[in-house]
């Protein structure tokens, strides 16, 4: 009975759709997380979905991709086959498996919960909200979309002296037999002296004549004193059905080190918001990026490192190739705030576009309020290197096999920023199927 | 093996060489000299098959095929060798893995079982006693920071490695001292077979001192406008290039 679930398009929709749902909405709801997701919604309200006239929105056409019915609570869904499942597995990666199936936890294996470190979802929502890490509702409309409406999502929490001997895995599949609208709330905790590796997949099996997916995604990550945490993301296939916002809000206290690295390689429409803020000296911040986009693609990210305290470090690497009628987005913000002395923040963005139809539209943005710091940002983008490509060719190298070589020794520099072997050889072994695949329709 | 007719090419509309003829057979080491801007380079970059030019009349004739409808992988593969005169850096391309898919893609056209790790590593190491060239910058990218001099070095040993037919060095001695450029040309020198054949395209004679030409081409204007022994190029050292362009004008003009 899909008319009763409630179809949404319009901002309207989404508002009405929360009266509808409350009892799922509310279900185990502690009362400050209820009165949290009403002053959410009602945020929502007066933000109301962007337009391309939002500066923030300006090259990302939200509202297009929104236009379309979308169910929100499904009546019922189809299961997942376990092979569905397994070819979404890193082959050799022994790690803590969580797999979220259209917006839902469903269990897998025996290793999925034999961490402590992963919390229910419950215990986030039922729980006294001073725990949250933010609870900004600023300016930003899909946060507090998520924030009221999102019943699930992965909770983590590393305790303080902790080493976590295997990395998570955080597996979000979908395979919608509707157009299904998806929200997931993550929360990370890094507790002090601790150390763990996050590695995040989003991946749509549906194929281009399925239903559709818009996942509205929140993690907030907050690490602690002394911590460190190497977050890893990628997101492959569904490159014609399926639409992603992602905000990773990350808090670090002194001397934590976070590193991201974001790998790009599937959906139809991405947007990656990625904030960092320094709480304590000494952190060390590194924010990589790689893509490589074909079709319709779109792809932009958004980044901010605010800089509020001395002594930190940050370093910024985004490196990206555009094929056919693919468009980018990088707007890379370093705000370095007045108290922020010895600061060291390092920002580049390179692009190749191989087609006179792909687009990139890049942005960096330095303010600085502090006199004693040393930043930089760079911004390329250019076609392939013709020279280059002619010498390999020159000494016998089919055309196809030198262009590929040459996509490739530009995306390394962020492909050697994987550590995890098992995870650098899955994704290298994808992106070089895409060139060669990309390579035919050239 | 090579028969170049009346060979004309431009880039944008500018006409660099006006009609060239030159015939190079199996065994025989030609130099082509002539001061700067006179289509040396261009002649050398027309014959590897890069496309900035546009070949607007005559033919190339190489081991019975039509040289310029070739690709220049498929020339290379075929046996053409160009040593460049800049060779471009590419970082992230590692020169090891580089060579083995060069040398395994021409390998496997000649109906030759790809080398493995093991065999291309001792056959590097064979070579590269020959080039006297720096371990490290086979590990390192291709071209990446190194020098002018080693950058000659590795193209030299890039040919030792893949044996061509007809090896084309442009501008090779350029940037080299004298010992550097002794050891490039005893590498040239060890490979020469009665089989194959060198083009050294050069301003200058003292590479000729250590690679010994059986022909001497002076180009002027897109044209060869003298052939001669080797003592045209001590000749021409001698007396300059003003000697061979006045001597030319002269004649255009009567």
């Amino acid at each position: 009975m899909k008319a009763s679930t409630g179809k949404l398009s319009t901002a309207e929709d989404f508002i009405a759709n929360f009266d509808i749902h409350q009892d799922e909405i509310f279900l185990n709801n502690s009362n400050q997380y209820k009165e949290l997701r009403k002053n959410a919604i009602a945020a929502f309200e007066s933000l109301g979905i962007p337009s391309r006239r939002s500066e923030e929105w300006k090259y990302t056409n939200v509202a297009k991709a929104l236009n379309r019915d979308w169910v929100q609570f499904p009546s019922e869904t189809k299961k997942i086959s376990p092979d569905d499942i397994d070819s979404c597995l890193i082959p050799g990666l022994d790690a803590y498996t969580l797999v979220f199936y259209n917006g839902k936890r469903i269990p897998f294996s025996e290793s999925d919960s034999d961490s402590a470190v992963i919390k229910e979802f419950s215990d986030l929502i039922s729980s006294d909200i001073s725990n949250v890490v933010s609870l900004d509702l600023g300016s930003d409309a899909f946060d507090t979309l998520n924030l009221a409406f999102a019943i699930d999502g992965a909770i983590i929490n590393v305790p303080d002296n902790c080493v976590l001997d295997k990395p998570l895995y955080l597996l979000y599949i979908s395979s919608p037999d509707d157009n299904l609208f998806i929200q997931n709330r993550n929360v990370i905790e890094i507790g002090k002296n601790s150390e763990a590796t996050i590695i995040e997949a989003r991946i749509s099996l549906s194929s281009s004549n399925d239903f559709q997916v818009f996942s509205n995604n929140v993690t907030e990550i907050h690490c602690e004193n002394n911590s460190k945490l190497d977050h890893y993301q990628f997101q492959i296939k569904g490159q014609s059905g399926a639409a992603s916002i992602n905000k990773y809000l990350v808090k670090q206290e002194a001397n934590s080190t976070y590193t991201s690295t974001n790998i790009n390689l599937g959906g139809q429409l991405v947007r990656n918001n990625l904030e960092v803020v320094h709480e304590g000296e000494g952190c060390e911040t590194n924010l990589f990026g790689l893509y490589h986009l074909i079709g319709n693609q779109h792809l932009d990210n958004h980044t901010l490192i605010d800089h509020k305290m001395p002594n930190c470090n940050s370093n910024e690497l985004y490196i990206g190739v555009l094929d056919d009628k693919s468009t980018g987005v990088f707007n890379g913000k370093v705000l370095v705030r007045k108290d922020a002395q010895k600061t060291n923040a390092f920002q580049s963005n390179k692009n190749i576009l191989l087609t006179d139809d792909a687009k990139m539209n890049a942005k960096p943005q330095l303010e600085i309020y502090a006199d004693d710091v040393k930043c930089s940002h760079g911004a390329t983008t250019g076609q392939l290197n013709q020279e280059a490509l002619f010498y390999l060719r020159s000494r016998g190298i089919s055309k196809k096999l030198a262009l590929t070589m040459l996509m490739e020794a530009f995306m390394k520099e962020v492909l050697d920023k994987i550590k995890i072997k098992e995870l650098k050889n899955f994704l290298t072994e994808k992106l070089e199927l895409r060139l060669n695949v990309g390579d035919q329709g050239r | 093996m090579l028969t170049i007719n009346n060979l004309k090419a431009s880039v944008e509309d500018k006409e660099i060489l006006k009609g060239i003829n030159l015939e190079v057979k199996k065994g025989e080491v030609h130099a082509i000299m002539g001061p700067n801007g006179s289509g040396k380079s261009t002649l050398a970059a027309v014959l590897a098959g890069r496309s900035d030019y546009e070949v607007t009349d005559g033919t190339v004739d190489y081991l019975g095929q039509n040289l310029l409808e070739m690709a220049p992988e498929d020339r290379a593969k075929e046996g053409i060798f160009l040593a460049f005169q800049y060779p471009v850096e590419i970082p992230g391309v590692n020169t090891a893995t580089f060579l083995r898919t060069s040398l395994n893609e021409i390998r496997e056209h000649r109906g030759l079982e790809p080398l493995n790790g093991a065999d291309f590593l001792k056959l590097m190491k064979s070579k590269m006693e020959i080039i006297d060239i720096d371990k490290s910058l086979i590990s390192r990218s291709l071209n990446e920071g190194f020098s002018g001099g080693e950058k000659k070095k590795a193209e030299i040993f890039q040919m030792a490695m893949l044996e061509p037919t007809l090896a084309i060095l442009d501008e090779t001695d350029s940037g080299l001292d004298i010992d550097a450029l002794k050891v490039v040309a005893a590498g040239v020198n060890r490979m020469k077979t009665d089989d194959n054949a060198v083009i050294v395209i050069t301003h200058y004679q003292r590479l000729l001192d250590y690679i010994i030409p059986d022909f001497v081409h002076i180009i002027y204007d897109g044209q060869i406008i003298k052939t001669g022994g080797k003592e045209l190029a001590i000749t021409l050292e001698e007396k300059g290039y003003d000697w061979i362009t006045n001597e030319h004008a002269a004649l255009s003009n009567a």
